[in-house]
């Protein structure tokens, strides 16, 4: 088993390397995705019945690994559904490590299709199930189940950053717990090459919402330490004027349909009155925690 | 790649242990697979096809002329065979078989039966000089051979010696010539690569003559047999590769005609071309004109055949494309499109300046979308044909896309897209910006692949996020992500270039989502007008919303008038309708 872990480890480093080669001598680099056809047909003898299925797992893993190396990552659903829908073994039996790169690819995938719970369980497992020691697979795992959690409402302490280089988060973070919009945008826009890269960067622009919620809930904090009596209805022009001394220029139309969007969402609770502009929050609780529920 | 692997893998099946597989032909690749399942043992020579259908023949001819064969070795009956299969008649048949039985005794005399090398050794020269190698002759020779004989003689040669070996396990004569034979022909296969390669390796160690040993392409072999053959040389080696030359003629070549003749002419003269090649273009010019009207008619196989007059060489890479392109003569502006069948005439291709002209009649003509889509395929054709990639195709690709958003037509625009990206990457100069931006919004609004999405927005450059649509385009992303409709509509608006034209497709969906939004949020009413007005019902300044009150109807809004004389919609009620 062992054998054919090497041999399979080698095919894909092999085949990236000449497709290095050939990207330098001005070929078409076409051995990476060979390599692919080739493991797959490795898979396909492995994921009979029998002994053999242990190894499929490291084999799915290095798939996973030349398929997002490729970018074509829609060929990777197939080898999932035989893994998942096999009923004849058993997850546990795998490996734990090839568990853990399995679920890590599995959890990247699912941040790409925004199914952001399903996500969140695999890269919690990963994370969980991870070695410690290593700290490299470790800030891979949370790379990619931080902007998950974000996603979902909870919010990394700033040491956890710190501890796995993770800066680029940290601003975004900031303008979460603040409801600072101006430092969001800015943080997009400056790590945009690298969130692009790893394609979290879509996830992180629905953040904006967020971070508006949190602007609409101090104010009304504010307002409630200076007017408890009105403090759930807020004027619109409050609204405008705060956002215009972050620095962002909307109209009065702007506001209100992000005021609207927030309301549609569940992020407040209340409503708008259009004709006297006044967003009149609920009583109770008009700011309900995300709970888990992605945006 | 591929077919190298599945070679692979047979080989090791078969136990002849051959290290390396010959390199198949481009044209044979399809056929390796099953015929060699189905002929016995290593079929490793290639060219499946003809061995499997000449294995029988070889074998009856066996039986037919070795009257005596089995006291003799194998190769000395195979090359018997060859020789005979040469002949053409009884008369030639006569001498042949004389010849060979002489050759024979004096083999059996020198003691040299069984070790001579009766594969290697060369083919008796006919009395009669119908196999004469001289450039001019040849082609009279291949017109007066029948198709099948060069095969034959071919497959002859080309057995490879793995066949015999095979055979050999079954025939134990001679096992220690055989044995040698083997190790032979292993060291010339190991040697050479290319299967076509084959018969002259194994002439190589032993005839030093032999002017074709260094020979490591099929291109150079098919020089290498020219060379041979202009150089006069009246051997029979000269022999076997003029007939190698019409085995190929023959086997790419859809007819025998005056024409291929020529060709063939042309192709063994192939590497002469440095010295001989203007003669040689003024005999193709002449000879293109009389065969142009053939060569509409014949497919494209006829077509690459036809190059073999412009003196290019065999192997696709190195084939002459220029050389092959259609240079069209055509001066008329307007041209309907018709679709290819076959090689294109020249004299109804237009040349450059010509579709330039072409392609400014279009851009101010009035008639309809259908005749200009119509026009602009046609040009798109005659600059495809003409292989011309240049910055004239990319005004054509770009006009014609532009016309297609107008008219919704997102299947032609999709075509002309992907165009452009391949020609944008290849350097040419054009709109990029614009077509980036509508590019971008296509990814966005009509499919859901996230990954695209992120790849397009990655490859940005920092200009092309400078650029006024490109922004565009990016904000239009910002607002569908978040929602945002009155951004939308604002966006929707102004949109640059052809912007809006794109967003148009998704102005129904957004106008939904807004409208639900809304109906969950305004308490109690939410006027017309101001829907009408944020969801882009009014255009530029007009304030009649009545195209707004037929939409709201149409999705099942409520509406009432309230004090103030105002149309609202009532929301409450459209919440149940709506949200679950």
């Amino acid at each position: 088993m062992e054998a054919m872990h090497m041999v399979a480890l080698e095919i894909r480093l092999l085949a990236e390397k000449a497709d290095r080669e050939l990207v330098m001598s001005g070929k078409n680099p076409d051995k990476l995705q060979a390599a692919g056809s080739f493991l797959m047909k490795v898979f396909g003898a492995l994921a009979v019945k029998g002994p053999k299925r242990v190894g499929a797992l490291y084999v799915t893993c290095q798939l996973f690994k030349i398929y997002f190396r490729l970018g074509t990552v829609n060929l990777c659903r197939s080898v999932i559904r035989s893994i998942e829908t096999a009923r004849n073994f058993d997850f546990e039996d795998f490996p734990v490590k090839d568990k853990v790169t399995y679920m890590y690819y599995t959890g990247r995938l699912e941040v790409f299709n925004e199914n952001f719970l399903v996500a969140d369980q695999k890269l919690t497992y990963a994370l969980m199930h991870c070695n410690p020691q290593s700290e490299s697979n470790l800030r891979k795992i949370l790379k990619f189940l931080i902007p998950v959690k974000l996603s979902i409402g909870v919010l990394p302490r700033r040491t956890l950053l710190e501890k796995y280089n993770l800066l680029e988060y940290a601003d975004i973070v900031t303008s979460l717990r603040r409801g600072d919009l101006r430092l969001l945008k800015q943080a997009l826009d400056r790590h945009e090459d690298q969130l692009l890269k790893c394609g979290v960067y879509l996830v992180l622009e629905k953040l904006e919402l967020q971070v508006y919620r949190r602007l609409v809930k101090k104010i009304h904090i504010i307002q409630r330490e200076k007017e408890p009596s009105k403090a759930h209805q807020i004027k619109l022009e409050v609204l405008v004027k705060t956002l215009q001394w972050l620095g962002i220029t909307m109209d009065v139309d702007e506001v209100e349909c992000i005021m609207a969007c927030l309301i549609y969402k569940n992020l407040i609770k209340g409503y708008f009155a259009h004709k006297s502009k006044v967003l009149v929050l609920s009583k109770q609780d008009p700011f309900p925690k995300l709970n888990g529920k992605p945006v | 790649m591929q077919g190298s692997l599945t070679t692979g893998i047979f080989s090791s099946e078969n136990k002849t242990q051959i290290p390396t597989i010959p390199r198949i032909a481009p044209g044979f690749s399809m056929v390796i697979p099953k015929s060699e399942k189905k002929t016995v043992g290593a079929d490793l020579a290639k060219k499946p096809a003809y061995v499997s259908v000449s294995v029988p023949k070889n074998d009856v001819k066996a039986v037919q002329h070795g009257s005596d064969a089995r006291s003799l070795p194998f190769s000395l009956r195979n090359y018997a065979t060859r020789n005979l299969s040469r002949c053409k008649d009884e008369a030639q048949r006569a001498a042949c078989q004389s010849m060979i039985q002489q050759i024979t005794s004096k083999a059996i005399s020198n003691g040299t039966l069984l070790t001579k090398n009766w594969d290697t050794e060369p083919l008796i020269p006919l009395p009669e000089n119908l196999l004469t190698m001289t450039e001019t002759s040849s082609a009279n020779n291949s017109s007066s051979l029948p198709n099948s004989t060069p095969r034959r003689r071919l497959k002859s040669r080309w057995e490879p010696v793995p066949e015999e070996k095979v055979t050999e396990k079954v025939e134990p004569l001679a096992k220690p010539l055989m044995n040698g034979n083997t190790h032979n022909n292993l060291k010339a296969q190991n040697r050479m690569g290319d299967s076509w390669n084959l018969g002259k390796s194994l002439q190589s160690p032993h005839a030093p003559s032999n002017k074709i040993t260094h020979r490591l392409s099929k291109k150079q072999k098919m020089g290498s047999y020219s060379s041979v053959v202009q150089n006069g040389d009246n051997s029979s080696d000269s022999d076997k590769e003029k007939d190698l030359t019409k085995y190929y003629a023959n086997a790419s070549a859809l007819a025998n005609s005056p024409e291929e003749k020529k060709r063939r002419e042309h192709r063994s003269k192939r590497f002469e071309k440095s010295k001989d090649s203007s003669s040689k273009s003024r005999n193709s010019a002449v000879n293109k004109g009389a065969v142009a009207h053939i060569h509409t008619r014949r497919p494209i196989s006829a077509l690459v055949t036809g190059s073999y007059k412009d003196g290019s060489s065999l192997a696709v890479e190195d084939m002459d494309w220029d050389a092959l392109t259609v240079k069209g003569t055509c001066q008329e502006i307007e041209k309907r499109y018709l679709r290819l069948t076959s090689a294109p005439d020249p004299s109804t291709v237009r040349p450059e300046h010509v579709l330039e002209k072409a392609l400014s009649m279009v851009e101010t003509s009035q008639k309809n979308y259908l005749y200009k889509c119509d026009q602009l395929k046609s040009i798109r054709q005659d600059l495809t044909v003409q292989r011309i990639q240049n910055e004239l195709t990319v005004k054509v690709y770009e006009t014609h896309a532009r016309l297609a958003l107008q008219a919704g037509d997102l299947a032609e625009f999709n075509q002309c897209q992907s165009q452009l990206k391949r020609l944008y990457r290849e350097g040419n100069n054009g709109c990029y910006f614009e077509f980036s931006a509508y590019n971008l919004l296509c990814v966005m609004l009509h499919s859901n692949n996230k990954r695209d999405l992120l790849s397009s927005m990655a490859s940005l450059s920092k200009e092309a996020k400078q650029d006024g649509a490109v922004k565009h385009a990016l904000a239009v992303h910002a607002a569908v992500s978040s929602g945002n409709y009155v951004i939308f509509f604002k966006l929707y608006k102004q949109g640059p270039n052809l912007n809006s034209c794109l967003m148009d497709l998704y102005v129904e969906r957004m106008r939904f989502e807004a409208i639900k939004c809304m109906s969950r949020s305004y308490r109690p009413t939410v006027p017309v007008g101001y829907v009408a007005q944020v969801l882009g019902f009014l255009p530029n300044g007009d304030d009649r919303s009545e195209e707004c009150e037929i939409w709201l109807k149409a999705h099942g809004a409520v509406l009432s008038v309230d004090n103030g004389g105002e149309l609202q919609i009532d929301t409450k009620v459209m919440i149940s309708l709506w949200t679950m």
